[in-house]
């Protein structure tokens, strides 16, 4: 199975689809023909509210969260040249989930708990980084080691805040940390951030491909070594922390989108990296509004979604593949 | 500095782990000149090789790519005259046989460029070379070690340098392709008058494929020169501390351990 064309536009042609599901469907069926009506602005009825208040926010930042984030784990793949990696395996949704906690154990809401779990994430890429490059050698195993570690000192301080957190803030916290994409604020920066570390990433997928062949390898082949990993280390880490104050933490998309397209088409990163992008993209709108109109008007964690649709599908692909034996 | 040669040090010095693995080396490599590196293991010869190439800084001394500093020179320039054939390759998400020897042609191409019809055919004449034609689409990953190891020459070959580093090039492979594969090479590089400096482990293969030879004893001490003169049994015993004799085969000198 390598088209890796044929994919890329398979998907692109899903993308608007999954955006009309997700538009269309909740706790009032529209059709898609008023779905029409309302886009060329002749509709401004309960209509119009429903979409352009309501869900076409909530569809455009489950997009851009599951594309950065299958992103930020394709390169994070990459760069710890380890197929279990994901956007969090160094503990940035770690430390962006205890600064958003503490914001909201300190009673505060909205824009501080968002802004707090940006500051955190990015907090925990410097200490990472810097713990791991102390003596100038700074090779996969030891990032990888010291981003566990750390992984695992935020998981034990949001296991701390969780049993001293006042009741009432406890369902809260955790919809929060099992990802929600319910409370949207404006997609425009995350966008931006997703189109600009597409472009940067995108001329050097090539020298990606040839990174994952070791760092000596690529350093034979004329790769900057030094300068592409501290690259793509902290554009991964940009993509993850802007895709958990966008939607806290959704696991299993940046592990297992990469995975799936790697099986679809290969390897190549100069292919990898779009096709992850709008899988991801259209797998969490279709999640998330599975989510939300399941079992109505009760919403579920998408991450339940991704997880129950990802599990059977991988491991259905991963049967069919010689890749990985 | 002769205007002459391909590669040249001066007063080179490697140092790793408590070690001197050369000190004071002033060696220089002519075009067309095959090198062979011998010595016991741990000795240092793939620091060494790492140096040549550029991929780890001397303790003193200084290298000349074509009578350029090569501390000085970026390494996508580098990477067009040098090439490297690892002692191991890994790769972490395999691909395909044809993939693989395309990363040759990294150095050559531009940022956003797609390998053109003339890459893919370069890449494939490589892997005709070393016995891999008709295996474009199997994936690396199914591949046996011996044919993993011809993989990584096809896709030095098809990178093209002008001087082959080679960290014993003969690994994995049968006594047929390790005849074979080196026969090409010699060939290989007989046609744009590339250099080549070789690891390895077998005395006889150096004997017979390599014109210039470096001894590595330890503790910065190197001996280097023609094949003829520095290959002999006084020489071998004392590099692999063991004596060693000498007999007269139809291909030449073979060095055996008494």
């Amino acid at each position: 199975m390598k088209y890796p064309s044929a994919f890329i536009t398979g998907l692109l042609v899903l993308t608007p689809l999954s955006f009309l599901y997700a538009l269309s469907t909740g706790s009032v069926d529209i059709g898609w023909n008023e779905i029409w009506q309302v886009i060329i602005g002749k509709e401004h009825g309960l209509n119009h509210d429903l979409i352009v208040d309501l869900r076409l926010p909530r569809a455009t930042s489950a997009f851009l969260t599951g594309a950065m984030l299958a992103m930020a784990g394709a390169l994070m793949q990459v760069l710890l040249r380890n197929p279990l990696a994901d956007p969090y395996i160094l503990g940035v949704s770690g430390g962006a989930a205890v600064a958003a906690l503490s914001a909201m154990i300190a009673g505060l809401g909205g824009l501080w708990v968002t802004g707090s779990a940006f500051i955190g994430a990015l907090f925990s890429t410097f200490l990472v980084f810097g713990l791991a490059h102390r003596q100038g050698s700074w090779t996969s195993t030891r990032l990888l080691l010291t981003g566990v570690i750390v992984a695992a000192g935020w998981g034990a301080l949001i296991s701390f805040i969780l049993s001293v957190a006042p009741e009432a803030n406890l369902r809260g916290m955790l919809f929060w940390l099992m990802g929600d994409l319910s409370h949207t604020d404006s997609s425009l920066l995350p966008l931006i951030i997703l189109i600009v570390c597409f472009f940067i990433c995108m001329p050097f997928a090539r020298d990606l491909n040839i990174l994952a062949r070791g760092e000596l390898q690529a350093s034979a082949l004329g790769v900057s070594v030094f300068s592409l990993r501290l690259n793509v280390y902290f554009i991964a880490s940009i993509l993850t922390a802007s895709a958990v104050t966008l939607a806290g933490s959704i696991g299993f998309i940046g592990l297992i989108v990469p995975h799936i397209v790697r099986l679809i088409t290969g390897s190549d990163n100069r292919t990898l990296l779009p096709a992850s992008i709008l899988m991801g993209g259209c797998f969490l709108t279709i999640a998330d509004t599975l989510a939300r109109t399941i079992i109505s008007p009760q919403q579920l964690p998408v991450g339940v979604i991704t997880a129950m649709l990802g599990v059977p599908f991988f491991l259905f692909l991963l049967q069919k593949n010689k890749q990985y034996s | 500095m002769s205007s002459h040669s391909l590669l040249e040090t001066q007063k080179l010095e490697v140092f790793i782990n408590n070690k001197t693995v050369c000190k004071g080396l002033d060696i220089k490599i002519n075009y067309g000149e095959r090198w062979g590196i011998i010595g016991v293991n741990g000795i240092g010869k793939t620091t060494l090789l790492h140096t040549l190439a550029g991929l780890r800084e001397p303790k003193d001394g200084n290298i000349f790519l074509q009578n350029e500093n090569l501390a000085h020179i970026p390494r996508r320039k580098i990477a067009k005259t040098i090439g490297v054939l690892f002692q191991n390759d890994t790769q972490a998400f395999p691909g395909t046989v044809l993939e693989t020897a395309l990363i040759g042609r990294h150095p050559f191409l531009r940022s956003w460029q797609w390998e053109t019809r003339e890459d893919i055919k370069l890449a494939q004449q490589a892997l005709e070379l070393v016995d891999l034609n008709s295996m474009d689409s199997r994936m690396i990953n199914t591949l046996s070690g011996g044919e993993n190891r011809r993989l990584s020459l096809a896709t030095l070959i098809t990178q093209g340098p002008l001087l082959y580093l080679l960290d014993e090039p003969t690994n994995h492979l049968d006594m047929h392709h390790q005849i074979n594969i080196l026969d090409m090479l010699v060939k290989q590089t007989n046609v744009k008058k590339q250099s080549t400096i070789m690891i390895l482990h077998d005395v006889n293969l150096a004997q017979r494929f390599c014109d210039h030879v470096m001894l590595l004893f330890g503790d910065g001490e190197i001996l280097t020169g023609p094949t003829k003169e520095v290959l002999t049994t006084d020489s071998l015993s004392r590099l692999f501390n063991h004596p060693t004799i000498k007999i007269d085969s139809p291909n030449g000198p073979v060095f055996l351990p008494a």
